[in-house]
């Protein structure tokens, strides 16, 4: 973020004060790595409805912005802990579902990219596939780590458990994960 | 903090797979639209912080309200409260005095001549005379100018008295009421309640028809106590018909239950007839009776200037040495009443 950016506490400040333009420009810095979260916390979920959720997520955060206290803690700790929330409660909701219920969007990209295209989508798809053997806090805490960049403490902070246990639930993502990494490392 | 986070970093493919994520477009835009177009705006009224010099502010005019209300109320009961305090210490007797400005003249009351029916004195319960006691104003009474009974001192006050007073004075001027309604406390100390006897005072002639005080008296029948009431309705009637003439009606003196012979040596003195209250002394009649203004019989005899009711007074025990509320003797009431020759023989 360059430096004559003001920053998001500063935006939603801003929010709070009646500038809806402040929220979009927060809106649109934070929304790739909002959206990978909740993508990849449904999969696999169809993208109309991680798209609900997504928008849902941000609604809420718009509502509880006057809640937001900037000296507690950061603003992307805050915002990811209201979206894990509303995660949480849809995955709490919903029924199970089968492994043959797959993403028709992710499909068609498989089949329309290009090779590159087509090689981050297998990449993609066979960490999504890994994905599914995790658990949810062991999931939610390898991709706040490698998709959002989140700190271990952050990480803790979000999740709300302690900072051993969020090291610990990470250390095994990664190791499930390591296997379909390598796989696609070496070709 | 990097180098604190025991974590290993992202390696390249972690940061491969991040970047596949983050790069997807699709429905960006579209996304972005519909979040903006349901995004509440917010509450700025709401949100916006009042400044607390300004909140403060707004209080102040309450403030200054109750504090304003609280003085007035209390303004007010200081004010309502004084006028009482004052009544408080007024003195009933001060207030007849005859130094006032604006008389209400009260003729004293003269004993009746001889009435249709003469009826005997009956003594009542405690509970029925009170009922006929007028009862006690509220108010201070406004002062009065007590005329005498004698017939040339109220033509006197009759002559200087405005013409309103005239009008109540006339009922004194005309003949004899049909009872006696002055009280008169005695002087002595007498602890049990003087019982009036509402009958009217007999005729000079035949004054042995009133009964003594101290004779016994059979508990009246109930229909005996109904008429007994009805004469104290007829008595209580006739003094307010005299306006008020009598110092029994006054503020200064409660009405006195007198005894009958009481009223009859009163009425005797009154109307200067020493034979009517020789039998009334004889009856047991006190000699000490004082009226409102604690004049005695003695006084009142020596300021009508009857000097064979004086003699019959001083021979009874009356006593020369008496004063009035006033302080005059026997002797200042007879030189008031330009009697000098009575005035040295009382000295």
């Amino acid at each position: 973020m360059p430096a004559s950016e003001p920053a998001d506490e500063e935006l939603i400040a801003s929010y709070l004060r009646g500038d809806m333009g402040a929220f979009d420009r927060l809106y649109r810095r934070h929304d790739r790595k909002t959206f990978a979260f909740v993508r990849q916390m449904l999969h696999p979920t169809d993208r109309a409805t991680v798209e609900d959720l997504h928008q849902e997520g941000w609604l809420a955060v718009a509502s509880k912005a006057a809640s937001f206290a900037p000296g507690k803690a950061r603003f992307s700790t805050w915002l990811y802990t209201v979206l894990r929330n509303r995660v949480l409660d849809h995955l709490r909701a919903r029924q199970p579902q089968r492994d043959d219920e797959a993403d028709p969007d992710q499909l068609a990209s498989v089949a329309a990219g290009p090779d590159q295209v087509l090689a981050e989508k297998r990449l993609v798809q066979a960490v999504e596939s890994s994905l599914l053997a995790l658990s949810v806090e062991q999931r939610e805490a390898f991709l706040l780590f490698t998709v959002v960049e989140l700190s271990l403490a952050e990480i803790a902070d979000v999740t709300q458990a302690l900072q051993e246990t969020a090291k610990a639930r990470l250390r095994y993502a990664r190791e499930a994960l390591r296997h379909r990494l390598s796989e696609w490392r070496d070709g | 903090m990097a180098e604190f986070d025991p974590i290993p970093p992202r390696d390249d493919a972690e940061v491969a797979y991040a970047q596949a994520l983050l790069g997807d477009e699709a429905g960006r835009e579209h996304r972005r639209a519909r979040l903006m177009a349901a995004l509440p705006r917010p509450e700025a009224a709401a949100a916006t912080p009042v400044a607390r010099t300004e909140l403060a502010w707004r209080w102040w005019p309450y403030a200054w309200g109750l504090l304003a209300m609280g003085l007035l109320l209390a303004t007010l009961l200081v004010l309502r409260g004084r006028p009482a305090d004052l009544g408080q210490k007024i003195d009933p007797r001060l207030a007849a005095a005859p130094a006032a400005s604006k008389p209400v003249v009260v003729a004293q009351a003269e004993p009746a001549t001889a009435p249709a029916a003469p009826l005997p004195p009956v003594e009542l319960p405690r509970a029925a005379a009170k009922v006929t006691a007028p009862a006690k104003p509220l108010v201070a009474p406004p002062p009065m100018v007590v005329a005498d009974a004698s017939e040339p001192q109220l033509r006197r006050e009759v002559q200087a008295a405005p013409p309103a007073a005239v009008e109540l004075l006339k009922p004194a001027l005309e003949p004899p009421p049909a009872a006696p309604v002055m009280a008169a406390a005695p002087v002595r100390p007498a602890p049990a309640p003087v019982v009036m006897a509402a009958a009217p005072a007999p005729p000079p002639a035949a004054p042995a028809t009133v009964a003594p005080a101290a004779a016994p008296v059979a508990p009246p029948s109930q229909s005996n106590q109904s008429e007994a009431l009805a004469r104290i309705d007829v008595a209580a009637g006739l003094a307010s018909t005299r306006s008020r003439s009598s110092l029994a009606a006054s503020d200064a003196v409660p009405a006195k239950l007198m005894a009958p012979a009481d009223a009859t040596l009163l009425a005797a003195v009154n109307r200067s007839d020493p034979s009517a209250a020789r039998s009334a002394l004889q009856a047991g009649a006190s000699v000490h009776l004082r009226d409102a203004r604690g004049r005695s019989l003695l006084m009142l005899a020596a300021r009508s200037g009857s000097r064979e009711m004086v003699e019959l007074l001083l021979t009874a025990g009356a006593s020369r040495d008496d004063r009035d509320l006033q302080g005059w003797t026997a002797a200042d009431h007879a030189r008031d009443g330009h009697h000098d020759e009575l005035s040295e023989r009382l000295r």
